[in-house]
Formats: C-alpha cells, sequence, structure tokens
C-alpha cells in the first residue's frame, strides 16, 4: 500500500514546495519549472542577454547537489556515459526551443493548468501528441545505445560546477547578471530557493520522478504510478491555488504566458517529442546529471544552449506571443528531431542490446 | 534459454525488450545494470503471470524469468 502511494506522495511534496516557492516571490505558475530556471540561468551567466530572465536559479544548482548527496549516501552514484551524447545534446536543444515557444517545460505546463491557465491544456494536448509520437518510435526499436562505466570525475563534474556555481552566487554575485524587471527579478529567498533543490533533488533521485513517464508509461506498460505523481502535482497545486486565491480560470492575462493555441500546441509536441527520445523529462535529466551520468549532463548544456540561442535569435515567446523566428526555429529543430528519431530507429547500423 | 543483456541501455528500453520479449517466450534471463530498470522489470513481469528470480554478480543484475506454475 505504501509503495503504491509513494509516487503521488512525492508528486504532492513536489506541488507543496512550487506552491511555496511562488507564495514566497517566484514568478506566478513557475514555483518549479526546470526549462525556465535554466535558462534564467543561462541568462545570468551572460549566455544570452535577454534582460528580463537573468537569475542564477540556486534551485537547479539545489537538483543537481541534492541528487548527488542521495546518491552517494544510498551507493548509488553511478558514473556512466557515451549513449550518443552529441545526439542528447541536440535533442537538449530541441526541447528548449519547443519549452520556450510554449513557455514552460512539462513541470510548468502542470503548474499553468492547476492555476487555471487554460493555454496550457492546449499545451498537454500537444505535450501528450509528442510523448506518442516518441512511443511509435520506441515501439518501431528507437535506441540511443548503449551508455558505458565512465571515470569518476566524468560524473563528479555536474556536481563540481553546481558547487562553483553557488560559489558565485553567495561570494560574488556581481559578476553575475540579475534581472530588475520581469520573470527573472521574481525571485523566492537564495536558501529557501537552495534548499527547495536539494529536497526534490534527493526525492527526484529516489522516487525516479520523471514528468513524460506518467503519460509514456501509461501507454507502454499499464503502469499508472508514474501517472499518479502527475495527477497528484496538479491537484494539490489547484487545492493551493483556490486557497491562496491565486487559480484565475481563462485563457487571457496568464502570467508569463501567450494565448496562440497552435503554437502552444506545437511547442510542447517538440517538448514531449524530445523527451521520450532522451527518456526523461528536462527535470530528470537534470537529477540524473547529480547522480552521475554524464550523458544526462550533456542533455542539460544543450538545454542551456538552446535556452542562449531562443533569445539571443529572437525565438522565444513572451507575453506578446510567438515570434516568426521561433516558427522557424521551430521547423528547423523538429526536422532534425525527427531525423534523429529516424535514423536512430531504422538505420542499418542501430542496434539494441538483446538477444 | 533467451538471454536479454539490457545493461547500459536507458529507460524505458529495458523494459520494452522485456515486454516484447515475454510475448514469445516463455522462459528467458534478463541482465540489468540499474536499479530504477531492476525494479519496473519484476514487477512487471510478475504481473504478467512470470516468476522472478534475481541474483547479483559484480555490477550486474541477473533475473531469471520463467511462466509461472498455477
Amino acid at each position: 500500500m505504501l509503495k503504491k502511494l509513494a509516487m503521488p506522495l512525492v508528486g504532492v511534496l513536489a506541488a507543496i514546495i512550487s506552491l511555496a516557492l511562488v507564495a514566497l516571490g517566484n514568478p506566478g505558475n513557475m514555483g518549479f519549472c526546470t526549462a525556465c530556471f535554466l535558462r534564467d540561468s543561462a541568462g545570468a551567466v551572460g549566455l544570452h542577454g535577454a534582460a528580463a530572465v537573468q537569475y542564477l536559479r540556486p534551485e537547479v544548482i539545489g537538483l543537481v547537489l541534492g541528487a548527488f548527496l542521495i546518491s552517494m549516501a544510498r551507493k548509488e552514484f553511478a558514473p556512466r556515459g557515451g549513449s550518443a551524447p552529441i545526439t542528447r545534446f541536440v535533442l537538449g536543444f530541441a526541447l528548449m526551443i519547443g519549452a520556450l515557444i510554449f513557455l514552460g517545460c512539462p513541470t510548468r505546463m502542470m503548474l499553468r493548468i492547476a492555476g487555471g491557465d487554460l493555454n496550457a491544456i492546449v499545451g498537454l494536448f500537444g505535450f501528450a501528441a509528442g510523448i506518442f509520437g516518441g512511443i511509435f518510435f520506441l515501439n518501431k526499436g528507437y535506441s540511443l545505445k548503449r551508455t558505458y562505466e565512465v571515470a569518476k570525475t566524468d560524473g563528479l563534474l555536474a556536481p563540481i560546477v553546481a558547487l562553483i556555481l553557488l560559489a558565485l552566487l553567495i561570494i560574488v554575485p556581481g559578476i553575475l547578471n540579475f534581472s530588475v524587471q520581469g520573470p527573472g527579478s521574481l525571485r523566492a529567498p537564495m536558501w529557501v530557493a537552495l534548499a527547495a533543490g536539494l529536497i526534490l533533488g534527493g526525492a527526484g533521485f529516489i522516487s525516479r520522478l520523471c514528468f513524460i513517464a506518467g503519460i509514456r508509461d501509461s501507454v507502454l506498460f499499464r503502469n499508472f504510478s508514474m501517472l499518479g505523481a502527475f495527477v497528484a502535482f496538479i491537484i494539490v497545486i489547484l487545492v493551493g491555488n483556490l486557497i491562496l486565491g491565486s487559480f484565475n480560470l481563462g485563457f487571457e492575462g496568464q502570467p508569463v504566458a501567450h494565448t496562440d493555441g497552435l503554437w502552444n500546441f506545437m511547442g510542447m509536441v517538440l517538448v514531449g517529442l524530445c523527451s521520450v527520445l532522451l527518456g526523461g523529462c528536462p527535470f530528470r535529466q537534470v537529477v540524473l546529471a547529480g547522480g552521475g551520468n554524464s550523458d544526462s549532463a550533456i542533455t542539460v548544456l544543450g538545454m542551456v544552449a538552446g535556452a542562449a540561442f531562443a533569445h539571443n535569435f529572437g525565438m522565444a515567446s513572451s507575453a506578446e506571443g510567438v515570434t516568426n523566428n521561433g516558427m522557424v526555429g521551430f521547423g528547423v529543430a523538429f526536422l532534425v528531431v525527427i531525423f534523429i528519431a529516424i535514423f536512430n530507429t531504422f538505420g542499418k547500423n542501430r542496434q539494441r542490446g538483446g538477444a | 534459454m533467451r538471454t536479454i543483456d539490457a545493461c547500459g541501455i536507458s529507460c524505458p528500453e529495458p523494459l520494452l525488450m522485456l515486454k516484447k520479449a515475454l510475448q514469445s517466450e516463455s522462459e528467458l534471463m534478463l541482465l540489468l545494470d540499474g536499479k530504477g530498470a531492476l525494479g519496473n522489470c519484476e514487477e512487471y513481469a510478475k504481473k504478467q503471470g512470470f516468476d522472478v528470480e534475481t541474483t547479483i554478480e559484480g555490477d550486474m543484475f541477473k533475473l531469471h524469468i520463467a511462466r509461472a506454475h498455477e
């Protein structure tokens, strides 16, 4: 019984932390959005110049370090890598293009749904469509092949980089960019945000919480445990928003969101598809990076680069809507992802383990 | 008896490989190296009416999966 309740309880924990972060200062419906926070962090270190979205988010640093500490404590820290790293970088890059067209990763999509943002329901349909697309390729044999054991230093680098970034934030914040207005200027106190990240990083590592696995595993294996976390997360946020008076049903006037239905849908198609092809959502990738998986660390770097490009080349949407560059960027990213999917599914030299 | 080596294969592919294999096999050996995949594969096989016997060899889990006798 306890085992059955474990996943929904992790969803409840993530939801409570998300609500608390918004109440303490994070942007609306953005208690915990991995894509948004990677984007803000990219801006903080000058990888893009969008002044409204620059802040080295302690939540992301905490996610990596929390996962790392728990993995060490449980003797499950596993330095592994070598499974199509550049392909993963590109998929992470493309995922971020999609996320910044929609304005959120799967976590924020759920936060937005539970905040009454109907644009995110449109995004959910796109997300599900993308996941179904990924499942199609998985069923046909898609694989990025094996990972291998790598040097311990390879696995340790993500936590070390996270520690260095934390040191910069605490000791010499003056060298970083900090938004003075816009979403990047809205932030929970640093230590609270860091603690939230540490807790979720640890809980995420133990539970293997992944926001695509809910839909993916229900379809593929009739395994609904992860979907339990997904649903529990939305319900708790919904109730919390109703209590806090921050529930606002509708399409218009939603925080950090636009109302272009087609592109809310298409953005999340790309996020769902890339997440399945990567084997996990952005949150899961950051957690795995903390646990020693260098493929996931490279995926995170791909997402950071994608965020930087999205803002440097005007591909990211804003409350005003999607941009022309965003549409072009989506087209290119989508074609590249489909190419990756087809080649790694039907390619002649492709092989998965087994038999 | 067929052996499926799913070591180093990332989620959810080991479970997918098992699912496909169990459609035609009544007994097989599955090799895994991740705790996540281990739990999922054991649970899935049992749900499908198979007995699972897991042994650990170094960093590897060896799952002997055979159709359960009534």
